[in-house]
């Protein structure tokens, strides 16, 4: 069963291996690909407030289970120094945090703050994004997908306004009523 | 069959001369699942133990020199582990703590309280108590809450979590 969250709540998790039942870190950054609208994997830090910067990097093949309360992996293997196609993911097209979000015909919704990702075992899928708009309300926008990313700017369809959800529990909801007006209109 | 916290507070005596030589303040587990020591003490009430001269240094105070008490009583020197009773070889049985797993232990980072997680990432509690075969000292059951959680579901035990298969996966951990 898929669960909805917030890729920002994914920020601190540690990560637990399942061999020794160690926190071997904790995740820094999530990294995903807008084209595929999936995360890739996560780059590391070291636990706790004294924890290293930077341990490493986790691409999301190397995951068992995206939890509630940790990351699960097989053993401590599984993250690597570096990896390229990680690394690649985080160029400045793919860091959609503080981009501003237009429709196709030219209307400003607001400005993403986080992406709503719906995890289902080692798998998470960008549902969507959380954008704050110019008088401050927040959205969440089942797009998972928009139209064009670039380096400032998330491109997404007219009438996108009418899909918005307020949280997490009726964005849902949202979702399969986006789907079902775009499967019908195609 | 018994539980960590029933065993705690047990009278240790020694089979050469009968004597009680503590009683049973911790059980340091192994990672293989089963009861690899206990620890002795004179008394605990709490989270404090109140002991003897040289307690409290020997248990590392800053500035203080002293040997650490020997206080570690290995399960193969365990004679008997009774309901009443734990008997000993001899009182010589006790040692020294000898590794970070039993000093751990003995500062109070033992199962019991530690979170219980799934292989999923999901804490589904902490460890009330836990169930163990007073013969051999295998650890059986895991009591989270009002649930028991058999050992066939164990994945792994380690300082961050004891990890359990869920309920729909096939164990590969100890105990099964």
């Amino acid at each position: 069963m898929s669960v909805v969250i917030r890729a920002t709540g994914l920020i601190g998790r540690p990560v637990v291996t399942l061999d020794t039942a160690t926190d071997v870190a904790e995740v820094k950054d999530v990294v995903f690909d807008p084209d595929q609208a999936r995360v890739v994997g996560f780059t590391l830090r070291g636990r706790g407030a004294l924890g290293a910067p930077s341990v490493g990097v986790l691409p999301t093949d190397g995951i068992v289970a995206i939890g509630r309360d940790a990351i699960t992996i097989a053993d401590a293997t599984v993250v690597h120094g570096e990896a390229p196609d990680i690394e690649a993911a985080r160029s400045d097209r793919r860091d959609v945090l503080g981009d501003e979000v237009l429709t196709e015909s030219g209307s400003r919704v607001g400005t993403v703050v986080d992406l709503v990702l719906s995890v289902e075992g080692a798998r998470a899928e960008v549902a969507g994004y959380e954008v704050v708009a110019d008088d401050g309300t927040r959205s969440l926008i089942p797009i998972p997908t928009p139209l064009a990313v670039s380096g400032e700017t998330l491109l997404v369809p007219d009438g996108t306004q009418h899909f918005v959800a307020d949280d997490l529990t009726g964005f849902g909801a949202a979702i399969e009523s986006f789907r079902a007006e775009a499967g019908g209109s195609r | 069959m018994t539980t960590i916290r029933e065993a705690v507070g047990r009278r240790i005596v020694a089979r050469d001369t009968a004597e009680e030589i503590g009683r049973v303040t911790r059980v340091i587990i192994g990672r293989d699942a089963r009861i690899a020591a206990i620890t002795a003490g004179p008394f605990e009430l709490g989270p404090v133990v109140v002991g003897g001269p040289g307690w409290a240094a020997g248990m590392g105070a800053v500035g203080f020199n002293q040997p650490a008490p020997r206080i570690v009583l290995d399960w193969s020197s365990i004679v008997g582990f009774g309901p009443d009773a734990v008997v000993a070889s001899t009182e010589s049985s006790l040692r020294e703590p000898t590794s970070d797993e039993e000093l751990a232990a003995i500062s109070g980072d033992g199962l019991l309280d530690r979170p219980l997680m799934t292989d999923a990432g999901d804490i589904v509690g902490s460890i009330a108590d836990v169930e163990f075969d007073a013969d051999t000292g295998r650890l059986t059951a895991f009591v989270v809450g009002d649930r028991v959680v058999p050992l066939t579901r164990l994945v792994a035990i380690g300082p961050f979590a004891v990890i359990i298969a869920r309920p729909d996966a096939r164990s590969k951990g100890q105990g099964s």
